[in-house]
């Protein structure tokens, strides 16, 4: 079943000046429980790609649905509800609330969704757990290293049971062993609660790991690769 | 969501504590300093209107209709008994007084000086008692006492126990006159009134002029003088025949100067707060864009731009409203403080008596005022979340995820 369909995706910033192509056509179905990297050099539009498909940029032409539903269609309004309920992110920057514990920033995805606050507790509770931080739960960002805080951007991702998740670059700002103990969390959770994740990266230990692999040159898919 | 929402505002205040603790402060000094500076103006306001009721102008004045005009002692208040009898029915009246007056020349052995004579009752508790600073009050017993204000004692240069001269018109339009002596000396607010104003005791006053028991004028006091005018038309229907004035009619700048204080509070009051205004807004413009990324993270996660605009607005407003109880908590202390003591002006008597106004200041401030207070900093606050909260509604979550990547 396709969580993402994306058809002839072409996007040109300053059509009017100069213009940057930098989608042409792109063409991408990714199914449920995928784990895929989209990879390609900078500039090739991977950044692009993925902020379409997370409903954040529009295109200037061609369409993206996600689980039968073309985003095109929906208002800003919907468009962010769409957003709260259906796909997770990942920065490359973590972007945790600073003043808020990792639980909080867990919870508060869910509390946006109007979950009520005893199970976006318990489930930020549980979800902290999975990704290892069970210890650290009343832990602001500052006083996490980098890699711990990373996996509090996965569980906040995870927390508003999205259909998929988006990450990009996720393991740029991170050191060897946190970049490999990260994809080992998302792998088994893309294993386990067959999860989809769709990630853009240019480290090739990621890229090794990855399921699939669509590679980006100048805006257009250059190989798609399953392994 | 909306608590959580609350919840992140208050936590987002102590992000930075030092900028937030800074503008916290300027909004306790500002709330501070304006209430007190409303405080001390409407302690001036109210003292002078206090002495100039106490001593000059009545909340109401009753007197013949020719005497104001023509201040022949012949015109007095026909049938005062009666009058008198009516008026201390009145509940709204809390206390009556009557005087004989006269217009006429204080002489001493050096120099001579106009001045209205005041004939009093000595029974009757009387406002210039508060002002005397030597001697006593003219009794019953006593032949012509008179008190005399300590301007015009030290003009003819004059001391208690010294004779002094007061000439003066008649019922028949005669000059007439006698010797006083001084008995009291008095020292008011006012050199103004000091310097012209004698006081005597009615039935001396009378006994010259031709009178028997007399009176060319009844002075009220009220409950209430602001609702004088209200009172004075109701007494003008009941002594059709009578000159009934109020304190607004007799002195127009008194009227002025109270309907001023009300708005001179609030003009100080806001130019404070247009201060304190830009302050928060520099302060929360820093807060919002040094947040971008944070922002855009929250926009791109799936917080709808109602909220992150309630958010800033929360913000601001817990910003603002920390520091404004406890401002207004220190103002009360200080005014409650000061209300007791006084703030004395001494160093500032000559000037201040010239005004006719007190040296000693009660700062004080009607309850209503600290709830204004806090109602126009409130909206103050929203008016300063504004325009932060309308930036962050400008942000593309794109371009601020570009910026962390």
């Amino acid at each position: 079943m396709a969580v993402i369909e994306t058809y002839g995706l072409t996007k040109i910033y300053n059509p009017d000046k100069v213009p940057v192509h930098a989608l042409n056509g792109v063409d991408l179905t990714i199914e449920k429980g995928e784990f895929t990297a989209i990879v390609g050099p900078s500039g090739s539009g991977k950044t692009t790609l993925l902020n379409i498909i997370g409903g954040l940029d529009t295109p200037t032409d061609g369409k993206t649905i996600i689980q039968q539903t073309e985003l095109s269609s929906l208002s800003d309004r919907e468009l962010v509800n769409f957003r709260l309920h259906h796909i997770g992110f990942v920065f490359q920057a973590y972007n945790l609330i600073p003043v808020l514990t990792a639980l909080e920033n867990v919870s508060f995805v869910m509390q946006m969704q109007g979950r009520p606050n005893k199970e976006c507790r318990e489930k930020s509770i549980a979800l902290l757990k999975e990704v290892g931080l069970a210890e650290k739960i009343d832990k602001r960002p500052t006083e996490l290293s980098g890699g711990q805080q990373q996996r509090v951007a996965v569980a906040r991702a995870l927390a508003s049971k999205p259909d998929f998740v988006l990450a990009d670059e996720p393991t740029a700002n991170l050191d060897s062993v946190s970049s490999a103990d990260l994809l080992d969390l998302m792998l088994e959770l893309n294993e386990k609660e067959e999860m989809t994740f769709v990630f853009s990266t240019h480290d090739q230990r990621v890229i090794d790991r990855a399921r699939r692999v669509v590679t980006l040159v100048d805006g257009k898919i250059d190989n798609d690769e399953e392994r | 969501m909306i608590r959580n929402i609350i919840k992140l505002g208050w936590k987002n205040v102590w992000r930075n504590p030092t900028r937030s603790g800074v503008v916290i402060i300027a909004v306790l000094l500002g709330t501070w300093a304006g209430v007190f500076l409303s405080a001390f103006f409407t302690g001036m306001v109210q003292g002078y209107l206090e002495d100039q009721f106490n001593l000059t102008v009545p909340h109401i004045e009753i007197s013949h209709p020719k005497f104001e005009d023509l201040n022949n002692p012949e015109y007095y208040v026909p049938e005062v008994r009666h009058i008198l009898d009516e008026l201390s029915q009145k509940p709204y009246v809390t206390d009556i007084s009557t005087q004989s007056l006269a217009n006429g020349l204080a002489q001493s052995a050096r120099n001579s000086y106009g001045v209205s004579i005041h004939g009093i009752h000595p029974d009757s508790s009387q406002s210039i008692q508060d002002y005397l600073e030597k001697g006593m009050m003219p009794q019953r017993k006593q032949r012509n006492p008179v008190i005399i204000g300590s301007s015009l004692a030290d003009r003819l240069g004059l001391e208690l126990k010294s004779k002094i001269i007061l000439n003066f018109q008649d019922t028949d339009g005669d000059i007439t006159g006698g010797a006083f002596q001084i008995v009291g000396i008095f020292n008011s607010f006012s050199s103004v009134f000091d310097e012209s104003n004698v006081f005597v005791n009615q039935q001396d006053l009378n006994r010259l002029i031709g009178l028997d028991q007399e009176i060319h004028s009844i002075r009220l006091t009220l409950a209430d003088f602001t609702e004088a005018s209200r009172h004075a038309t109701q007494l003008r229907k009941e002594f059709p025949d009578l000159h009934i004035t109020t304190w607004g009619d007799a002195a127009p700048e008194l009227k002025y100067t109270y309907e001023m204080t009300d708005l001179m509070m609030y003009i100080v009051m806001i130019i404070i707060i247009i201060a304190l205004v830009f302050s928060i807004i520099n302060t929360m413009l820093m807060a919002v864009l040094e947040r971008t990324r944070e922002l855009g993270m929250l926009r791109a996660v799936g917080m709808n731009k109602s909220r992150v605009f309630s958010m800033v607005l929360y913000e601001t407003i817990f910003l603002t409203m920390v520091g404004t109880p406890v401002g207004l908590f220190f103002s009360w202390l200080t005014i409650s403080y000061y209300n007791s003591t006084g703030i004395n002006l001494a160093a500032f008597a000559e000037g201040m008596n010239a005004y006719g106004l007190s040296t000693v200041i009660y700062p004080t401030l009607p309850p209503v005022y600290y709830l204004n207070i806090t109602l126009l900093i409130a909206l103050a606050a929203l008016l300063s979340a504004m325009y932060p909260a309308w930036k962050t509604l400008q942000l593309n979550p794109v371009e601020a995820i570009r910026k962390m990547n």
